[in-house]
């Protein structure tokens, strides 16, 4: 109580100058990127699905009277435990004609045996073993190559698709030619496990839910969750499929946005996946997962930022720049801002912390009430009863995710670890790192030259 | 050749290789002298094979053959068979069930299940359609670009294999690519898959199949039992099983099985029954034969007369194998069977002491049939 009062205190004899000097961090770039240009993306996104409703219904029609077969590809190591769950999940969607492809990559426990029990059943259409790992994306190269749809799912085989999921996200190809990938919204199943659990599902209605709606909304979309998408088959083969990871969903995001394809993200089609119980588990999925940003988006797409390339794009440019603007540079800029408020504030050091604490909790309440927005009555009791947990956000993104975050950017730049994780086997790791040269003379937006 | 008891080769006709057969001759006839002359009943082709292989000391041993429809021949009892159909291979099964035999395993055959044929052709086949008409592509797994294909994809007119993904040319296989796997494209219904079915065609009745519900025959050699000594000695009819048989006038095994599978669903239908399985083994039955020899059948008679006044008319005997009696105690609660066990026992236990001086280990169980026991399961217990 008296820490508030000295702080109510402290704002007090602050000008609104000093008050934005004091707390320039969250007023110019966290409250702008994730208050105020969300708000108007999340205004957008009403207009355009209002603007879109009798056209939705038009295209549902047209997709369920064309019927195409759509492949669900699932490739995974060890999944065998989740197949049957899965294969049971599909065949309760609204929309039917699905093939179901099962990829195991080198798996070394029961997993080829319960596939092909399944298989055998008929609630698996075709079943691949690899002897030998070759990592997720060869996996799902491998699927791709012998599924028969006109359209593709690529579904991690840990997550439950709810009944209506793949419908959603079909009819989007009905709206319009041009667009070759759907994300779906993943949210997390096992939010009542543990805090840690409960704070990554209020994180996943923040960073997936609002984000990717609003990324979708204004045409800036970078990814779509290698977890739930579905795409148009023709486009994954123009692209030839998956690219190395870990961050292939992003990459191939990226390499369809190069190609001029649009990519959109529904928030209606909805799974459920499970997420890490403890921390430590959490800080090692996120070092992997952060990394990308520096190994795709400043590297490996690093041409999108070329204003001098013919092939220029605004949009695929904006798309980059969110990202390294808020995610990489924005980041740095906290640590400068974190740094500077220690040795020039020492002395208020606690009463600034409280108060950007208090800035960031209403930020994330603001937030929790877009999601809420788009999420309408898709939202489930259980997601509603952790909101109180809003209040642990603020702790849970400055001091879990944005250490975990920094680190993975930093050990990226310089020691390139991704190229040495286990995710993927040494062998195919290897050629990432130094066969570097040669292909970027072969690739073009990481598709073959024509 | 294979009935030789000895070679005599016209090169090796010395005086020890002489002296050798000479001597296999002698034994051959003073095993022939310890036989006594056979009983009416035991003039049938078993008993024959036991005397056979008793006195020329002999194993029955398969050979692989395409000569025989079942892919294996046992020369050594050939001329003991008129024709070449099954009865060769239901003899053996018949002393082999009897313990007169021993086997042991020395493959395993899949043979028709229409005709018994082990000349099968095995093929490959699409799991959608059942043509054979598979193409088999190897896989390749590029590194670098993760993409994947059929080796057709990758090879060039020179023979090079380049990336149709990324355009660069795979060289070392283990360092660039891999093979990570096979896939069948089936060229009549277009489907690819990894794991082809497997059909067997047959050579001789060309009936189709699939592995699964082929005859899996296990090819055995066999050698004489401890018991198949006594047998080929005194006779089949000198066994305990078939003194059983004839005091008893009792059903084989398997009417036994049935009844108790019959006897089982009556006491579940109604619930007001009670009746009790019962089973009497002698252990060491081989030491008893080689101390009773010739009267060994005297012996068992005494015995399962014994067995048989302690019974009910009503009750159903019959032997497991050569050393075990079993029997249905039709509508006799567990108590009574009890007292009926002791006294048979007791009876059992006199006569050994009365008419023989060597300790003969028997063992009794009891095994009462309930509604909450199924009858498959009630055989488990008793045995």
């Amino acid at each position: 109580m008296e820490l508030l009062n000295d702080a109510l205190n402290f704002i007090s004899r602050l000008s609104l100058f000093e008050i934005i000097v004091t707390f320039w961090y969250f007023f110019f770039v966290d409250s702008l990127r994730y208050i105020v240009i969300n708000g108007i993306g999340l205004i957008k996104y009403f207009i355009d699905s209002y603007r879109l409703k009798d056209r939705k219904v038009l295209a549902r029609q047209q997709l369920f009277m064309e019927s195409p077969l759509v492949s669900v590809l699932v490739p995974g190591k060890n999944e065998g435990k989740n197949l049957y769950k899965l294969a049971r999940s599909l065949k309760k969607q609204s929309y039917k004609n699905l093939e179901l492809i099962v990829v195991d990559d080198g798996s070394n426990d029961d997993t080829p045996t319960i596939a092909r029990h399944l298989l055998k059943r008929g609630l698996i259409t075709n079943f691949f073993r690899n002897e030998q790992r070759g990592g997720k994306a060869s996996a799902a190269n491998l699927a791709l190559r012998f599924c028969k749809g006109k359209f593709v799912v690529h579904l991690d085989a840990d997550t439950l698709a709810r009944n209506d999921a793949l419908e959603k996200m079909l009819i989007h190809f009905y709206l319009d030619d041009n667009i070759a990938a759907v994300g779906g919204d993943v949210r997390v199943n096992n939010l009542q496990a543990s805090v840690c659990a409960s704070l990554q599902s209020l994180e996943y209605i923040k960073t997936i839910t609002t984000a990717r709606t609003i990324a979708s909304a204004f045409g800036i979309l970078r990814i779509i969750s290698g977890a739930f998408g579905a795409f148009r088959t023709d486009a994954l083969n123009r692209v030839k499929g998956w690219d190395v990871g870990p961050g292939l969903d992003g990459d191939i995001t990226i390499r369809f946005r190069k190609l001029g394809y649009k990519v959109v993200h529904e928030p209606n089609a909805i799974c459920y996946t499970n997420v890490p119980v403890k921390f430590t588990k959490l800080a090692k999925q996120r070092f992997r997962w952060d990394r990308s940003l520096v190994r795709f988006r400043l590297r490996r797409h690093r041409d999108l930022l070329n204003i001098f390339n013919r092939n220029f794009s605004f949009l695929n440019f904006i798309t980059i720049m969110e990202n390294v603007v808020f995610n990489f540079a924005m980041n740095i800029k906290w640590w400068v801002y974190f740094f500077y408020i220690v040795v020039f504030h020492t002395d208020s050091l606690h009463i600034i912390l409280l108060v950007n604490y208090v800035l960031y909790l209403i930020s994330n309440v603001l937030q929790y009430i877009y999601a809420l927005l788009i999420l309408g009555d898709t939202i489930k009791k259980e997601e509603l009863q952790i909101s109180l947990l809003l209040v642990l956000m603020p702790l849970y993104s400055t001091f879990l995710m944005r250490p975990v975050r920094t680190y993975a950017h930093m050990m990226e730049l310089i020691h390139k670890v991704s190229y040495f994780d286990a995710w993927n086997p040494w062998k195919v790791s290897q050629k990432q790192l130094y066969s570097k040269k040669n292909t970027q003379k072969n690739m073009i937006f990481g598709q073959k030259r024509d | 050749m294979n009935l030789a008891d000895a070679l005599l080769l016209t090169d090796k006709l010395d005086a020890y290789s002489i002296q050798q057969i000479r001597n296999q001759f002698i034994t051959c006839t003073t095993r022939i002298k310890e036989l006594i002359k056979p009983q009416a009943e035991d003039i049938q082709i078993a008993f024959k094979i036991l005397r056979y292989l008793y006195i020329h000391q002999k194993n029955i041993e398969p050979i692989r053959t395409i000569t025989s429809q079942y892919g294996y021949r046992y020369p050594i009892l050939e001329p003991f068979f008129d024709s070449q159909d099954h009865s060769l291979l239901n003899t053996l099964e018949f002393l082999e069930s009897h313990n007169l035999l021993l086997s042991k395993e020395i493959e395993k055959s899949y043979q028709c299940n229409s005709c018994e044929s082990a000349f099968l052709n095995f093929q490959e086949t699409c799991s959608h359609c059942q043509s054979s008409n598979l193409k088999m592509n190897e896989l390749i797994h590029h590194f670098y670009c993760a993409y994947v294909d059929n080796k057709d994809a990758f090879l060039q007119g020179n023979g090079e294999m380049v990336c149709p993904k990324c355009e660069k040319t795979l060289k070392h296989i283990g360092a660039d690519y891999d093979k990570p796997s096979i896939v069948y494209h089936c060229n009549d219904c277009h489907h690819d898959f990894q794991d082809a079915q497997i059909t067997t065609t047959c050579y001789n009745c060309h009936s189709k199949s699939v592995p699964d519900d082929l005859v899996h025959r296990k090819i055995k050699s066999f050698e004489l039992s401890a018991l198949s000594k006594h047998a080929a000695l005194y006779g089949l009819e000198n066994m305990l099983q078939a003194v059983v048989k004839e005091v008893f006038n009792a059903v084989d095994f398997s009417t036994f099985d049935r009844f108790v599978h019959i006897e089982s669903a009556r006491i579940h239908r109604y619930q007001v029954s009670n009746s009790c399985l019962f089973k009497i083994e002698i252990s060491d039955l081989e030491s008893l034969y080689l101390e009773l020899g010739e009267k060994a059948k005297g012996f068992f008679i005494e015995l399962t007369q014994l067995i048989k006044i302690r019974l009910r008319s009503s009750d159903l005997v019959s032997a497991s194998n050569e050393s075990t009696i079993v029997g249905l105690l039709i509508e006799t609660p567990e108590q009574n069977s009890k007292i009926v066990m002791e006294r048979l026992l007791n009876d059992v236990d006199q006569l050994l002491k009365s008419s023989i001086n060597f300790h003969v280990p028997i063992s009794s169980k009891l095994q009462p049939i309930t509604k909450s026991i199924d009858a498959n399961e009630l055989m488990g217990l008793l045995l």
